[in-house]
C-alpha cells in the first residue's frame, strides 16, 4: 500500500529546509499541503482544525529540521508530526465524537460522489474514526497506534474492529449511489 | 460459545477491502492556500529547540511570567508565590504599571487569567515529573514547543487584536497540555491525590 505522503523529497531541497529557507518551505508546502490537510481533516472532521493542524505542521518541521536524520524517509518524518499534531487537538476540549454537526458531514455535499462515506464517517466517534485511518489508510501497525495513543494494542484493534462495523451498518443505510454500491460490496 | 464481539469480527479480507475503498476516496484539500500564513509564522518563528535552552526552563519561565501578570492585572498577587523569580516579578511589575488596557481589556484579561490558572496547575501538580508515554511525551514536547513560539509572538506584538488572538492561541494549547498530562495523572495517581484546576 501507498500513502498519500510517499512523496520523494530531493537532498537539495532538504538541505535548504535546513538552511530555513523560504523557497525550499514553499517547495515543501506544494508537496504536502494536501497530504497532511486531508490526514487532519480525516481525522477531526473539521476544517478549521485541519488548517491549524496544517500550519502547525510546518512550524514544526522549521523548528525540527535538524533533528531529521534520515535513518527514514523524509516522508514519514512529516506525516508523524502531522499526526502528532492531530491527535494533539484531538485530545483537546472538542467533544469526543464527530458529531453530525461536523464539517465532515455538513460539507459532504461538496463531494456528491462520497456522501454516504463522508457522512459515514463523520458519525464514527472522533477517536474511532482516526485509529482506523490510521491503520487501514496510513498503513499504522498496531503497535504503532497503541503507543502514539498511549493505549494498549487490544485498543487499536478493538477500535478498528469497531470502526469497520459501524461504517458498515452506516453504509448499508445510503442511499445507493456509485461509490456507496461499491463499499457495500466490499463489505459483503 | 462465541461472545457477541467475537461474532461481529469483520474479517481481514473486507478489511483490506474497506482500506482500499477509503484509500480511493479523494484528497481533502485546504478551501485556500495557507501558505501566506505559514511564510508569516516561518518568518517570526523562534530559533531551532536545540539552539535554545532547555524547553521546560523556557516553558517554566514563560509560564511564571505569565502567572505574575495575570496575578498582577487581577490584583491579586500573592505573597507565598515562590514560583516568581525577583527579576521576573520587576518586569512584571513594570508590565502592570505600562500596560494600558484598551476597550477589548476584559477579554484580554480573562485570557491572561486563565493562562495563569492553567500554567499554576501545570507546575503546581509537577506534572513534568510524571512518567509518560513516548506518544505523550513528544506531543508534550511539540505543545511546549508551539507555546514557546507563541510567546516569541506576544514579544514582538503590538496590535491588541493580534494580542488577544495569541493569548487565545496560548490557553489553547495550554488546556492541550492540561489535558494530556492530566490523562497521565489519571493513570498514575488516586483521584484525591491530584492537583485541582479551578
Amino acid at each position: 500500500m501507498s500513502s498519500a505522503f510517499a512523496v520523494d523529497t530531493s537532498p537539495e531541497l532538504l538541505a535548504g529546509l535546513r538552511r530555513r529557507e523560504s523557497a525550499a518551505f514553499a517547495t515543501l508546502y506544494g508537496l504536502f499541503e494536501r497530504p497532511i490537510h486531508n490526514l487532519a481533516w480525516r481525522m477531526l472532521a473539521n476544517r478549521e482544525d485541519a488548517r491549524e493542524v496544517l500550519q502547525d505542521t510546518f512550524l514544526q518541521v522549521h523548528m525540527r529540521i535538524d533533528q531529521f536524520r534520515g535513518d527514514a524517509p523524509f516522508w514519514s518524518w512529516i506525516r508523524k508530526i502531522a499526526v502528532n499534531m492531530t491527535l494533539m487537538r484531538l485530545r483537546s476540549n472538542r467533544p469526543p465524537h464527530g458529531e453530525l454537526e461536523d464539517d465532515m458531514a455538513t460539507e459532504a455535499s461538496s463531494l456528491p460522489d462520497w456522501i454516504d462515506m463522508e457522512k459515514g464517517l463523520a458519525q464514527l466517534p472522533a477517536q474511532t474514526r482516526s485509529v482506523l485511518w490510521l491503520h487501514l489508510v496510513e498503513g499504522y501497525s498496531h503497535e504503532e497506534i497503541a503507543r502514539q495513543f498511549g493505549r494498549s494494542l487490544s485498543f487499536s484493534k478493538s477500535q478498528v474492529q469497531r470502526g469497520a462495523r459501524r461504517l458498515r451498518d452506516l453504509v448499508q443505510t445510503g442511499d445507493g449511489s456509485a461509490p456507496q454500491t461499491e463499499l457495500r460490496h466490499a463489505l459483503a | 460459545m462465541h461472545s457477541p464481539e467475537s461474532v461481529a469480527l469483520v474479517p481481514a479480507p473486507e478489511l483490506e477491502r474497506l482500506a482500499v475503498t477509503l484509500r480511493a476516496m479523494p484528497q481533502v484539500g485546504p478551501e485556500e492556500s495557507s501558505w501566506e500564513a505559514i511564510s508569516a509564522r516561518l518568518a517570526a518563528a523562534p530559533l531551532p529547540a536545540r539552539t535554545r535552552p532547555s524547553t521546560r526552563s523556557w516553558f517554566a519561565f514563560a509560564a511564571a511570567a505569565s502567572v505574575a501578570v495575570a496575578s498582577a492585572w487581577l490584583g491579586i498577587v500573592q505573597q507565598d508565590d515562590d514560583l516568581i523569580s525577583d527579576a521576573t516579578r520587576v518586569a512584571t511589575a513594570q508590565t502592570a504599571v505600562t500596560g494600558t488596557p484598551g476597550p477589548g481589556a476584559s477579554a484580554h484579561d480573562a485570557l491572561v487569567a486563565r493562562s495563569g490558572t492553567l500554567e499554576r496547575w501545570l507546575i503546581e501538580s509537577g506534572s513534568e515529573q510524571w512518567p509518560q508515554d513516548f506518544g505523550s511525551a513528544s506531543a508534550s514536547v511539540e505543545i511546549e514547543n508551539l507555546i514557546a513560539h507563541v510567546d516569541q509572538r506576544l514579544t514582538r506584538s503590538s496590535s491588541e487584536a493580534e494580542r488577544e488572538q495569541l493569548w487565545q492561541r496560548r490557553v489553547t494549547l495550554l488546556e492541550q497540555l492540561v489535558n494530556l498530562q492530566g490523562e497521565q495523572l489519571a493513570f498514575s495517581v488516586p483521584a484525591s491525590d491530584g492537583p485541582r484546576l479551578l
